[in-house]
């Protein structure tokens, strides 16, 4: 076609790599370290259970069966649906998405302002956006326990301020561990959304300002489409780490708000673990989060195709 | 009563644009400075002057992207202070275009269209007009980075013109050009304008871009405007030593009036004889220099001569050669004479005398 040529404009062909090869390093690290345990997972969860932990290389289904049905006490009864581990899944799902949700709401002006800055401030900024990073997540979800809760600095100076007469009893409800979530994982969602926002072109807000938009319709017809592949990409670093997270449910949320990622690190867990059934588990979580990623996928190569 | 007598004044003044002592200033600079400008209904108008007199800065005043930090600006007698770019029934050609990359060719000149409320279908049927108009419209469909920078200027074009507004601010938007396409989209420029009959107000620090294109030019320096008018007064008829050496070429020398009176004086240029030279009535009592054109500088014999000196060098253009004098106290002057003379011409080193052209010399401010 007589446009192929005027395609390549801004990827001239000198720069690109020579060859698939580039990427040998990064496939091998990823295949031996990422899929094949993916893959020994999977197996696992189709194994018997060896009682002290571990499995015997049996095949089996039970790990599945115990996920999704009841049977009763002795296992003899007709297979009810088991709602106590749907449930689990659901309310994860549903923490993962709100912390997402506010990562979004909170992440989005802030990476925005960031990339309006000018170069110096800019960099400043970035760099103190990771500076929690510098202290382990654990150390920081425990120091979080201790900020809120109720003798904690935070409730003892609402009280000093008369904001509250007692304490704000956040330790142990979904409340911390959602805090804990959004916490964690905040920064994932400001650094892409910040890449892209960086390249946006500021003369492209005043084109379309001079062009009769409102402040809210630049937003939404020019700015917002540009770092949208900065949006989707931080809430796929949010909300799949959040789904699977076990320090903030298990640290901040006690044994009321239970989430995937404690269920399936207590399965691998001393005597009283089930390997099987945190594979399965771990496998039915994986198989969603890929369904959900690959919709996504498809959406946006569709939304490319249309555009 | 009252009401009635502004609004003949308003509707009598034909002024599109009207800027009212603008003065911008960026923390302690001052970008511009007490700026007044009537531009008219239909007119070509261009802000002519070097980098970072403050050019881009008035326009980005009349598009609505800075705040004035006093002053006014009016269009058709209604003040637009205040009011942000996009209740102004003004747009703006950007120097880089700031075409909007996700959107296709026709998609982003029906945008303003649409932002004003114009339906769809009507709103495509103009956009695809205006594409026509600027010969584009064969590229609809295409995404502006497939586009060359000329393509990429008319589509900026046709996206700033498809709204129909009162003014059109184009910020040097053929610098992105090469130098033959830039000849072909100034006259293309001209003609739209007279076509659409909309204000143009036209940026550029290239002289003869400013002379052939406007009805009016004003030029600027230091964020200040030099001297407003049409391209011949400004040619012709600088204002001050800035506007005449800006324009154009010339040899702005130290002269000594001896005697001057409405538009016509008598100097004298470094013990010369005396010449007239003409000025304008409203001259400043400092004004102590002449602006000659090289072409206005004949040569001569010792006793007809107003200036002398040692010619330096001969420089070759083509249909003219230039020559570079040096007179007694060092300072250094130009002349031009045809190339078929060359055989006449006087040696480097040997001396030479000049003739002021009658009528063709200027006494400017300084
Ligand atoms: N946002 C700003 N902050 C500080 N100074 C500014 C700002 N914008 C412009 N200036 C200064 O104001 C002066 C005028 O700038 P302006 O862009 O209007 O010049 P210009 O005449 O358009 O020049 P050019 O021909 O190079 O485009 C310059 O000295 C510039 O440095
Ligand atoms: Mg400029």
């Amino acid at each position: 076609m007589a446009g192929d040529m005027q395609s390549a404009r801004g990827t001239s062909r000198l720069y690109q790599g020579k060859g698939p090869w580039l990427l040998l390093p990064a496939w091998a690290v990823i295949g031996i370290f990422l899929l094949l345990p993916v893959c020994l997972i999977v197996v696992y969860s189709f194994l018997t259970k060896e009682f002290h932990g571990g499995v015997i290389p049996e095949p089996s289904l039970a790990a599945y069966d115990q996920f999704f049905f009841d049977r009763g006490i002795f296992g003899d009864d007709p297979p009810r649906i088991e709602w106590n581990y749907i449930e689990i899944y659901l309310l994860s799902f549903l923490q993962a998405g709100l912390a997402t949700l506010f990562c979004l709401v909170i992440g989005l002006p802030s990476a925005w302002y960031i990339a309006t800055r000018p170069i110096r401030l800019r960099q400043m900024l970035i760099l103190v956006i990771t500076v929690p990073y510098w202290v382990n997540l654990l150390i920081r979800t425990i120091s979080l326990k201790f900020l809120i809760r109720d003798e904690g600095p935070m409730n003892a100076f609402l009280q000093w301020t008369g904001l509250l007469d007692h304490p704000l009893h956040l330790v142990n409800t979904s409340y911390a561990v959602q805090l804990g979530l959004f916490y964690s994982y905040l920064p994932f969602m400001v650094l892409p959304i910040f890449a892209s926002a960086e390249r946006f072109d500021i003369a492209l807000s005043e084109a379309s300002a001079d062009l009769y938009s409102t402040k809210w319709q630049t937003f939404r017809l020019i700015t917002l489409p540009t770092i949208w592949p900065g949006v989707v990409a931080g809430s796929i670093l949010v909300f799949v780490p959040s789904l699977g997270a076990f320090l903030a449910p298990n640290l901040l949320g006690g044994a009321k708000t239970y989430m995937i990622g404690s269920l399936i690190d207590e399965q691998f867990k001393g005597a009283a673990g089930n390997w099987p059934f945190g594979a399965a588990a771990a496998t039915i979580l994986m198989s969603v989060v890929l369904v959900v990623l690959i919709l996504n996928a498809r959406s946006q190569i569709k939304l490319k195709g249309a555009g | 009563m009252n009401d009635q007598a502004n609004a003949q004044i308003a509707s009598s003044s034909t002024a599109a644009i009207q800027v009212l002592s603008a003065q911008k200033r960026f923390g302690q600079f001052t970008a511009l400075d007490k700026v007044s400008l009537e531009i008219g209904a239909g007119e070509f108008f261009t802000l002519l002057g070097p980098s970072g007199c403050g050019k881009t800065t008035l326009l980005r005043l009349i598009a609505g992207f800075e705040d004035l930090t006093s002053g006014d600006i009016l269009l058709y007698g209604a003040t637009q202070a205040g009011l942000p770019p996009n209740r102004r029934e003004i747009n703006t050609v950007f120097q880089q275009y700031a075409l909007f990359p996700l959107m296709s060719v026709v998609q982003n000149v029906e945008f303003g269209l649409l932002r004003k409320g114009i339906a769809k279908v009507e709103a495509r049927r103009r956009a695809l007009a205006a594409l026509e108009m600027v010969h584009m419209g064969s590229f609809v469909d295409r995404s502006p980075v497939q586009l060359s920078g000329g393509q990429q200027q008319r589509v900026a074009l046709a996206r700033a013109l498809a709204p129909e507004p009162k003014v059109l601010l184009l910020d040097e938007p053929l610098s992105a050009l090469d130098l033959k396409l830039r000849q072909k989209v100034r006259l293309e420029l001209t003609t739209l304008q007279r076509n659409t009959g909309i204000t143009f107000i036209f940026v550029t620090h290239d002289q003869e871009e400013a002379l052939t294109m406007s009805d009016r030019i004003a030029v600027m320096s230091h964020g200040r405007v030099q001297q407003v008018g049409t391209p011949e007064e400004i040619y012709e008829h600088p204002r001050n030593r800035f506007v005449a050496d800006f324009i154009g070429e010339t040899n702005l020398l130290a002269a000594e009036q001896l005697e001057g009176q409405g538009t016509q004086a008598t100097v004298r240029v470094m013990g010369g004889r005396p010449f007239r030279v003409e000025r304008s009535a409203d001259l400043g009592v400092g004004a102590s220099h002449v602006s000659i054109r090289p072409e206005n500088l004949i040569l001569t014999d010792a006793e007809e001569a107003n200036i002398s000196g040692t010619v330096s060098q001969h420089v070759y253009l083509g249909t003219d050669v230039q020559i570079a004098i040096s007179a007694a106290d060092g300072t250094e002057i130009m002349t031009r004479v045809q190339s078929g003379s060359a055989s006449t011409l006087p040696a480097p080193g040997s001396t030479c005398h000049l003739k002021v052209r009658e009528g063709r010399a200027r006494l400017v401010d300084d």
